[in-house]
C-alpha cells in the first residue's frame, strides 16, 4: 500500500517534470516567433502596411517570465527526482578508502545531512518565502493572471517533501540491509 | 582568516569527503557559515536556491542538453566518423586523427564530453583495437579528445561560467573558446603522430573524392547545428537562449523526421533525463549563489587575493599558482561545481592583474578539461576505460604524454590572451580596447 502510493507519487512527479521541460521548449520557441513577428509588424507599419491581426506582436515579457518560472520548477522538482535516482554529483573517492562497515555508517550520516538540508532550506525556508510572497504579484504574469510570487516558490516545499520521502526511504534501505556496505 | 571562513571551508571539505552530493555540501557549508554570522540561514538559502536559477541566460542549458540528447542518439557518431575519415584517415596512424577530429565535432554538437567518449569511443576504440593500435593508446586518445568539445561552442559550461562570473557575455565566451579548443585538439593530434611514428601504425586508404563528398553530405546536417547556433548568435538573429531553443527544434526535426532515429514514445524518457541533468546543474548553481554570497560577506575573495599577491608580485607566477590549484581540484572534482566554487574566488585576483574575464573563463575551462581525464576521479577517464575494457592503472602511463600536450596547450592559453580574445574582438563580441589592456598586462609581465 505504502509502496504503491510512493510509486504513484513518483510517476506524478516525473510526469510534471516531463511536461515542464516540454512546455519550456515550446514557450521559448513561441517567444522567438513572436519577437520575429513583432519586428516584422513594425517593419511593415514603417512602410505604411497594416499587418494581419493574427500576427502576434511581441509579448516577449510574458513568455520570458513563464520560461524563468518553469526553470525554477524544473530545477527544484528535478533536483528531488535526482536524489531518488542518485544522479547528484559527489566525490566518492575518499569514502572508498574505508572498510565496508564504515562506508555504510558514512552513507547513513550523509543521508541524514541531506534530510537536514531538505527540512531546513526547502521546507522551513521554502514555506516562509511562500508565505512572505503571497501578496507579491509576479511582474508580467501577476497583473494578467493573478499569479503571486508565492505560487512560484511553492516548488521549494513540494520538492523538499519529495526529497524527504526519497531520503527516508534510502536511510531505511541502508539500516535494514543485511549485507555490509552500500547496496547499489 | 575569520571564523566564518574556517567554518565554511571545514564543513564543506568534511561533507565532500563523506560523499555527500556537492550541491548539498555547498548549501550546508553556507548554511552553517551564515548562521555563524548571526543571520537566519534557511530563508536566505531558500531564496538563493530559487532565485539563483531565475535567469533567462541559464535557460540555454536545458535546451543544449536536450538537443545534445536528440542529436547524440542514433547515427550522428557514425556519420561524423565517416566524414572525419575522409579528411584525415590517409595519414599514418589515421584512425587516431579520425578519432580526435570526430570527438571535437561530436563534443561540440552534443555539448557533452561524456557522451563523446561513449558514442565516438564505442565505434572507434574497437575499430582501432582491430587494426592493431595499442588498446590503452586508443582509450587515451578518445578520453582526452572528447574534452575539447567543451571549449568548442556551443558549450554549457561557458554559460555556467558567465553566470558565476556575473554577466559575462555568453556570445563572447563561445567565440573565445574556438581557437583554444582547436589548439587543444591539435596538441593531442601531435601526440598521436608521435605514437603512430614510433609504433609504425598504418594508414587508411585515401578516400576517392566523390565518396568524401557523399560522407560530407551525410554529416553536413549535423554540422549545420553549430553553424545555426553560432551564426545566429553572431548575426544577432537570436540570443544564446533562443539559439538553444532553435537547436532543440532543429535536432528534433533532424533525428525524428529526417533520420527517423528517435521514436515519439522515446521522447518522455529523453525529456525526463534532460530535466534531471538540468536540475543537477541548477541545484549546484542555486547552492553556489548562496555560498558566494556568504563568501563575499566574509571577505574570502579579498583574503585569497591578498594571500596570492603576497606570494609573488609576478603575474606569471600567480597565474601558474592558480593553474596548479585548479589542476589539483580538477583531479577529484567535476567541472561544473569547480567552476561555480572557484570563479568567485579567483576572478577578483586575476582581474586586479588586468586579465580579461573571458580569457580567465577559457583558461579555467581548459584547465578543468584535464581534470576530467585524470585519476582518481575523472568522468571521461572512467567512461573511456569502460568502453575500452581496460583499467585506469593501465591507461594512466599512456595518458602521460597526452596530459603533457594538454598542459602545453593550457600554458599557451594562459599566457597568450590573444588566443582567446582575438576571435571575439574580430567578430565584434568584445571591444577592441580589451586587447590593448591585455597587451599592457603582457608588457608589465616582461618588464
Amino acid at each position: 500500500m505504502l509502496r504503491k502510493s510512493r510509486v504513484t507519487l513518483c510517476r506524478l512527479l516525473e510526469a510534471v517534470l516531463i511536461l515542464a521541460v516540454l512546455v519550456l521548449v515550446l514557450d521559448v520557441l513561441w517567444g522567438v516567433l513572436t519577437r520575429w513577428s513583432g519586428t516584422f509588424v513594425v517593419w511593415l507599419s514603417e512602410r505604411g502596411v497594416e499587418a494581419w491581426n493574427f500576427l502576434p506582436r511581441g509579448q516577449n515579457k510574458l513568455s520570458e517570465e513563464i520560461a524563468r518560472f518553469l526553470l525554477i520548477w524544473i530545477s527544484l522538482l528535478g533536483g528531488a527526482v535526482a536524489f531518488g535516482e542518485k544522479a547528484h554529483l559527489g566525490v566518492d573517492y575518499f569514502v572508498g578508502k574505508f572498510d565496508l562497515a564504515a562506508q555504510k555508517l558514512i552513507a547513513i550520516i550523509g543521508q541524514v545531512i541531506i534530510l537536514i538540508f531538505a527540512v531546513l532550506i526547502f521546507i522551513i525556508g521554502g514555506s516562509n518565502i511562500v508565505i512572505n510572497n503571497m501578496q507579491q504579484l509576479a511582474p508580467a504574469l501577476g497583473p494578467q493572471f493573478g499569479l503571486q510570487m508565492g505560487h512560484v516558490y511553492l516548488a521549494l516545499p513540494i520538492a523538499g517533501a519529495f526529497m524527504i520521502i526519497f531520503t527516508v526511504e534510502r536511510i531505511l534501505e541502508l539500516v535494514l540491509s543485511k549485507e555490509q556496505g552500500e547496496p547499489d | 582568516m575569520g571564523t566564518t571562513t574556517i567554518i565554511l571551508v571545514l564543513v564543506f571539505v568534511l561533507l565532500l569527503v563523506m560523499n555527500v552530493p556537492i550541491a548539498v555540501s555547498i548549501a550546508m557549508a553556507a548554511l552553517v557559515a551564515i548562521f555563524a554570522e548571526g543571520i537566519d540561514p534557511s530563508v536566505m538559502l531558500a531564496t538563493k536556491m530559487a532565485n539563483g536559477v531565475n535567469s533567462f541566460a541559464l535557460l540555454a542549458i536545458p535546451f543544449f542538453i536536450l538537443s545534445g540528447h536528440l542529436m547524440g542518439r542514433g547515427g550522428m557518431a557514425r556519420r561524423l566518423i565517416d566524414f572525419a575519415g575522409s579528411l584525415v584517415g590517409m595519414f599514418p596512424g589515421g584512425l587516431a586523427y579520425v578519432n580526435t577530429l570526430t570527438c571535437m565535432l561530436f563534443g561540440s554538437i552534443s555539448g557533452s564530453a561524456a557522451a563523446a567518449v561513449s558514442s565516438v569511443g564505442g565505434f572507434m576504440i574497437p575499430e582501432m583495437n582491430r587494426k592493431g593500435y595499442n588498446r590503452e593508446f586508443n582509450v587515451a586518445v578518445t578520453t582526452t579528445a572528447a574534452t575539447t568539445g567543451l571549449l568548442i561552442p556551443p558549450s554549457n559550461i561557458m554559460i555556467v561560467y558567465s553566470v558565476a562570473a556575473g554577466s559575462v557575455s555568453i556570445a563572447a565566451m563561445f567565440m573565445a573558446g574556438v581557437l583554444p579548443g582547436i589548439l587543444m585538439g591539435l596538441c593531442i593530434m601531435v601526440v598521436c603522430g608521435c605514437f603512430a611514428f614510433y609504433n609504425k601504425y598504418g594508414s587508411e586508404q585515401r578516400v576517392p573524392f566523390f565518396v568524401a563528398l557523399v560522407s560530407f553530405k551525410r554529416a553536413v546536417l549535423s554540422l549545420m547545428l553549430i553553424i545555426i547556433v553560432i551564426g545566429g548568435i553572431l548575426k544577432g538573429i537570436f540570443t544564446p537562449t533562443e539559439a538553444a531553443a532553435i537547436a532543440v527544434l532543429y535536432s528534433f526535426i533532424l533525428s525524428a523526421i529526417v533520420y527517423r532515429q528517435i521514436k515519439l514514445y522515446q521522447l518522455p524518457e529523453i525529456l525526463k533525463q534532460t530535466g534531471i541533468t538540468t536540475a543537477v546543474v541548477m541545484l549546484l548553481i542555486g547552492a553556489s549563489s548562496g555560498m558566494s554570497w556568504i563568501m563575499t560577506v566574509a571577505n574570502i575573495p579579498q583574503s585569497v587575493s591578498i594571500a596570492l599577491l603576497n606570494l609573488s608580485d609576478n603575474p606569471i607566477i600567480i597565474m601558474l599558482t592558480i593553474n596548479m590549484l585548479l589542476l589539483f581540484v580538477g583531479t577529484f572534482m567535476d567541472m561544473t561545481p569547480a567552476v561555480l566554487i572557484f570563479t568567485p574566488i579567483f576572478l577578483p585576483v586575476v582581474k586586479s592583474l588586468g586579465m580579461h574575464e573571458v580569457h580567465f573563463g577559457i583558461m579555467m575551462i581548459a584547465n578543468l578539461c584535464i581534470g576530467l581525464c585524470t585519476p582518481p576521479v575523472g568522468t571521461c577517464l572512467f567512461i573511456g576505460c569502460g568502453v575500452g575494457k581496460t583499467t585506469i592503472a593501465k591507461v594512466t602511463k599512456t595518458m602521460l604524454p597526452f596530459f603533457l600536450a594538454m598542459i602545453i596547450a593550457l600554458m599557451a592559453i594562459t599566457y597568450l590572451p590573444k588566443l582567446s580574445l582575438w576571435l571575439p574582438v574580430k567578430t565584434g563580441q568584445l571591444k577592441p580596447e580589451t586587447m590593448q589592456s591585455q597587451v599592457i598586462m603582457l608588457e608589465s609581465n616582461s618588464s
